[in-house]
């Protein structure tokens, strides 16, 4: 037994976030970044040192089965410049869209916003924590006034190897009038599937800009992705942003819409195809700070298998944002009996001269609506997968942009003919 | 955090207050010797007297629910309470038998021309203990048992020990469990199988010392077929500091029968009022909850039913007023347990002032079960810009064969409305109250007759001075 420790080879302990080493020896390689960068990655790295390490009830984390996301599966970073690649950008002048380790040295100022905009806080403190300390790299994308483009910038988010976690750290800001069209693509790894992403995301947008973000995630099925996204829509500013998420083993999707400015407007939309025990856990809310403003929230699941899904949305109204219209929607389509749908449509309204609403349904499919199909000829199965994609095409509706809206409507497609 | 600034609402009833001679008094504050000697007064068995203190260790060990709930819960000062006062008499029969200063309590709230007319039974619960209680002969003579919870557990304890905490067990939550240490009063219900009652049976609780807490426990058993109404009221006097009132009523409908439980809710500004209530439904069975929350400083009240029979019904109808310096969180759980039963919840809530109201709801459907639904409905109302409204529901659904919907809706009264109104000469308030009963009107026709002529009263008073 002694001998065994003797003649062992000398190794480095294992990677682990428990340990001061692992954020000592990441910074210790990156002493050539800006002073304030190193600063914000060191105060990151102290909050996460100083959460508790066991909340036993957290309200924001009811219904999930936490330790799915939890930090002891992951053994390493994963290559930076492996898992961020820009597949189109923009031609357009005053429309820059880079890569956050490209632009630390030279132009470090047109990344000076991201300590300043904090993440959604929706409960995944931890990976936000890391994600500040840890990020080498993510996209920034930055429109100046009244430039426009009308061909979408595209981004690719690739999932690491088995066991290695990836660290985004993203950025947009669209000063007034500006407008531009995002495609966010998450792809699986091809050889060897099962990494993880951290991704935050921080929106600014000026008076009456437009962003338009369409996100479509085809991780694999045993890779975990936690999502989070923060947007902060100013006065007459218009967000539009429609995910589909067909892949990850486990997803955590956290948003947030702060409508900050008079008269701003938020639309979000989501679908989530669950197989096999896919979970997906998704926490939203929507902040209305300022009167006059609209936001429109709707997210549809379709559960197959064992798959598991968590809704959580919030609408909160402040006092002085009277003249509010908003509007939160979550429905579920249970196929096949180990499915599982859990909703908790939330409103917080303190102004009076508003009109909101929510709704939640969970169920299957009429049988009569099969019965219907069945009897013009159509299998069981296909009439099955055609009420399930006419289901979800709904929120894709709600995409701004023809091209991305068709070629979002053809990956949802494809993914039923699998 | 609200803080009870007012506590001067106009109110015509309620507001007064006697003095009362308390024969048995436990003194102020919560420890083991106040749970023994309560259980001590009452000539209890050993195995109550375990129960209770079994049930003060989980409510000691237990935290506050602070976590989803509001911080408010922090201002309940524990050690200054009253667990246990008692004229130390037992229940009336006759109504001569009552003390003259009861009596002249209950002048007060008009309450005995009322019931003796309308109502089939009457228990009068004066403070602790059942300071009055009348059943109609034939009643009796039907077998149907209708006495507090003490002589329940005395004279009928084949009945009450097989129910009595099965439906919320003492470790439920924090209140639950002290309830259980220190619960006295509430009534003791048994209605026998097959037997219909026309007319509902009736208790009012009252409230009567500074810093006392109610700690009632109501059992209600509908056996098989049978149909029973339960009403209980309250109203209380104004107090200088905050009281509390932790209640856990369970309900077990056996198969078949029918129960409905009626309350509306007055007690002054400063009462905490935490309550516990759920049901349990075997087949075929049906449980309405009708609820109506207008006093108290801080509600916490989610009644459930735990639909364990096939095509069990479980209902919650809720009203909610939540006024300058309130607090109404109050919502309904459902929980399937069996194939084809079904809920509906409908839930109102106006507030008023600065008042809050909350709805938190809970529904969960397993896999294994087929043809479970259920349907929730929150409306809410807000009437001045300070106030505020929230809605917290939580649904778990499992498997392709049940279906579930929910949907809620937040709005003001229009000004169109307030100016068609004013046009036809009328006031502003009136308007308004108009507007408001509106609103509630068909949620209150849910209510026994001389309820819904009472809560239209409350409301209008209520809606005195909130506008303009």
């Amino acid at each position: 037994m002694s001998q065994e420790i003797l003649t062992s080879p000398v190794s480095m302990p294992p990677f682990s976030f428990d340990q001061p080493q692992t954020f000592e020896l990441f910074a210790e390689g990156r002493s050539w970044e800006p002073g304030w960068l190193a600063d914000y990655r060191k105060e990151c790295w102290e909050q996460f040192s100083n959460l508790p390490k066991r909340v036993l009830k957290d309200e924001r984390w009811r219904f999930s089965p936490r330790a799915r996301f939890g930090l002891t599966k992951i053994d390493g970073l994963a290559n930076a410049k492996e898992s961020l690649l820009i597949e189109s950008a923009s031609t357009v002048d005053g429309i820059s869209f880079d890569l956050l380790d490209r632009l630390i040295l030279d132009q470090a100022h047109s990344i000076s916003l991201l300590p300043k905009i904090s993440g959604p806080n929706l409960g995944a403190d931890d990976y936000s924590l890391l994600t500040g300390a840890f990020a080498e790299t993510g996209f920034i994308l930055r429109a100046q006034a009244s430039a426009r483009s009308d061909d979408p910038v595209i981004i690719e988010h690739r999932e690491p190897e088995a066991g290695k976690i990836a660290f985004h750290h993203n950025l947009i800001e669209l000063e007034a009038h500006a407008e531009v069209t995002l495609i966010e693509k998450f792809t699986a790894h091809p050889r060897n599937p099962g990494g993880h992403i951290s991704n935050l995301l921080k929106v600014r947008l000026g008076e009456g800009a437009r962003l338009n973000r369409v996100v479509l995630q085809e991780c694999s099925q045993s890779s975990s992705l936690v999502q989070m996204e923060n947007f902060i829509v100013g006065k007459n500013a218009n967000l539009n942003t429609v995910s589909l998420h067909l892949g990850s083993g486990q997803s955590r999707i956290e948003s947030k819409g702060v409508l900050q400015g008079e008269g701003a407007n938020f639309d979000y939309g989501s679908v989530y195809l669950g197989r096999n025990d896919q979970l997906f856990d998704q926490r939203t809310i929507q902040v209305h700070e300022a009167p006059h403003c609209t936001s429109n929230l709707l997210c549809k699941n379709v559960l197959c298998n064992q798959s598991k899904s968590i809704f959580s949305g919030l609408i909160k109204v402040e006092e002085k944002a009277q003249h509010t219209d908003a509007y939160q929607t979550n429905r579920n389509l249970l196929l096949g009996s180990e499915g599982k749908a859990d909703s908790l449509p939330g409103l917080e309204i303190l102004a009076n001269e508003v009109k909101c609403s929510h709704g939640a349904t969970t169920s299957r499919i009429d049988p009569q609506d099969l019965f219907y199909l069945q009897s013009r000829g159509i299998t069981s199965e296909k009439s099955e997968k055609l009420i399930a994609l006419g289901f979800l095409n709904e929120p894709l509706m709600g995409i701004n942009d023809k091209n991305s809206r068709e070629w979002a409507m053809q990956c949802l497609e494809s993914s039923f003919a699998s | 955090m609200i803080s009870p600034s007012q506590l001067d609402v106009d109110r015509d009833k309620g507001d007064f207050h006697y003095d009362t001679d308390y024969a048995f008094d436990a003194g102020i504050g919560l420890s083991e010797d106040v749970v023994r000697y309560i259980s001590e007064v009452k000539k209890e068995d050993p195995w109550m007297l375990d129960f209770r203190l079994k049930a003060l260790s989980t409510f000691e060990k237990k935290p506050m629910p602070t976590h989803w709930a509001t911080d408010d819960l922090k201002n309940i000062n524990f050690d200054v309470i009253r667990y246990y006062l008692s004229k130390g008499q037992q229940p009336s029969r006759t109504w001569d038998e009552v003390p003259d200063d009861i009596k002249n309590t209950f002048e007060r709230l008009g309450i005995p021309e009322q019931e003796r007319k309308f109502l089939a039974g009457v228990e009068a619960q004066f403070d602790s203990e059942a300071a009055y209680s009348n059943m109609k002969e034939d009643l009796a003579k039907e077998g149907v048992i209708f006495v507090g919870s003490t002589e329940g557990l005395k004279e009928h304890p084949e009945i009450f020990r097989k129910w009595f905490g099965k439906v919320i067990p003492t470790s439920d939550n924090k209140f639950s469990a002290l309830n259980s240490a220190v619960f006295s009063g509430g009534s003791f219900i048994y209605i026998p199988p097959g037997v219909k009652l026309a007319q509902p049976l009736q208790a009012y609780f009252r409230i009567n010392a500074e810093n006392f807490g109610q700690f009632e426990r109501t059992l209600i058993i509908a056996d098989e077929g049978s149909e029973v109404m339960y009403m209980e009221g309250c109203t209380a006097p104004k107090f200088e500091t905050s009281t509390l009132h932790s209640a856990v009523v369970e309900l077990v409908a056996l198969k078949g029968a029918k129960i409905q439980y009626v309350t509306v809710q007055n007690w002054s500004n400063n009462v905490f009022n935490l309550v516990t209530k759920r049901a349990i439904a075997e087949e075929e069975a049906e449980v309405r909850w009708i609820d109506c929350n207008i006093g108290s400083r801080l509600t916490m009240k989610y009644p459930g039913v735990i639909l364990k029979g096939r095509k069990a019904r479980g209902e919650v109808v809720s009203i909610a007023l939540a006024n300058d310096g309130q607090h109404q969180d109050t919502g309904a759980k459902m929980v399937h347990a069996a194939d084809e039963t079904t809920s509906n919840v409908v839930s109102k809530s106006i507030s008023i002032g600065d008042g809050r109201s909350s709805y938190r709801g809970l529904v969960q459907m397993p896999g294994h079960l087929k043809g479970c639904k259920n349907n929730t409905e929150c409306d809410a109302l807000l009437i001045n810009n300070k106030s505020q409204t929230d809605t917290y529901p939580a649904i778990t659904v499992q498997g392709d064969a049940n279906s579930v919907q929910h949907e809620a809706s937040v709005s003001k009264v229009s000004a169109e409305q307030i100016f068609y109104m004013k046009q036809r000469g009328l006031g502003e308030a009136e308007a308004m109250s108009l507007c408001v009963n509106g609103f509630v009107n068909d949620l209150i026709r849910e209510f026994p007759m001389e309820y819904s002529v009472e809560l239209k009263r409350l409301i209008d008073l209520e809606m005195e001075g909130s506008v303009g």
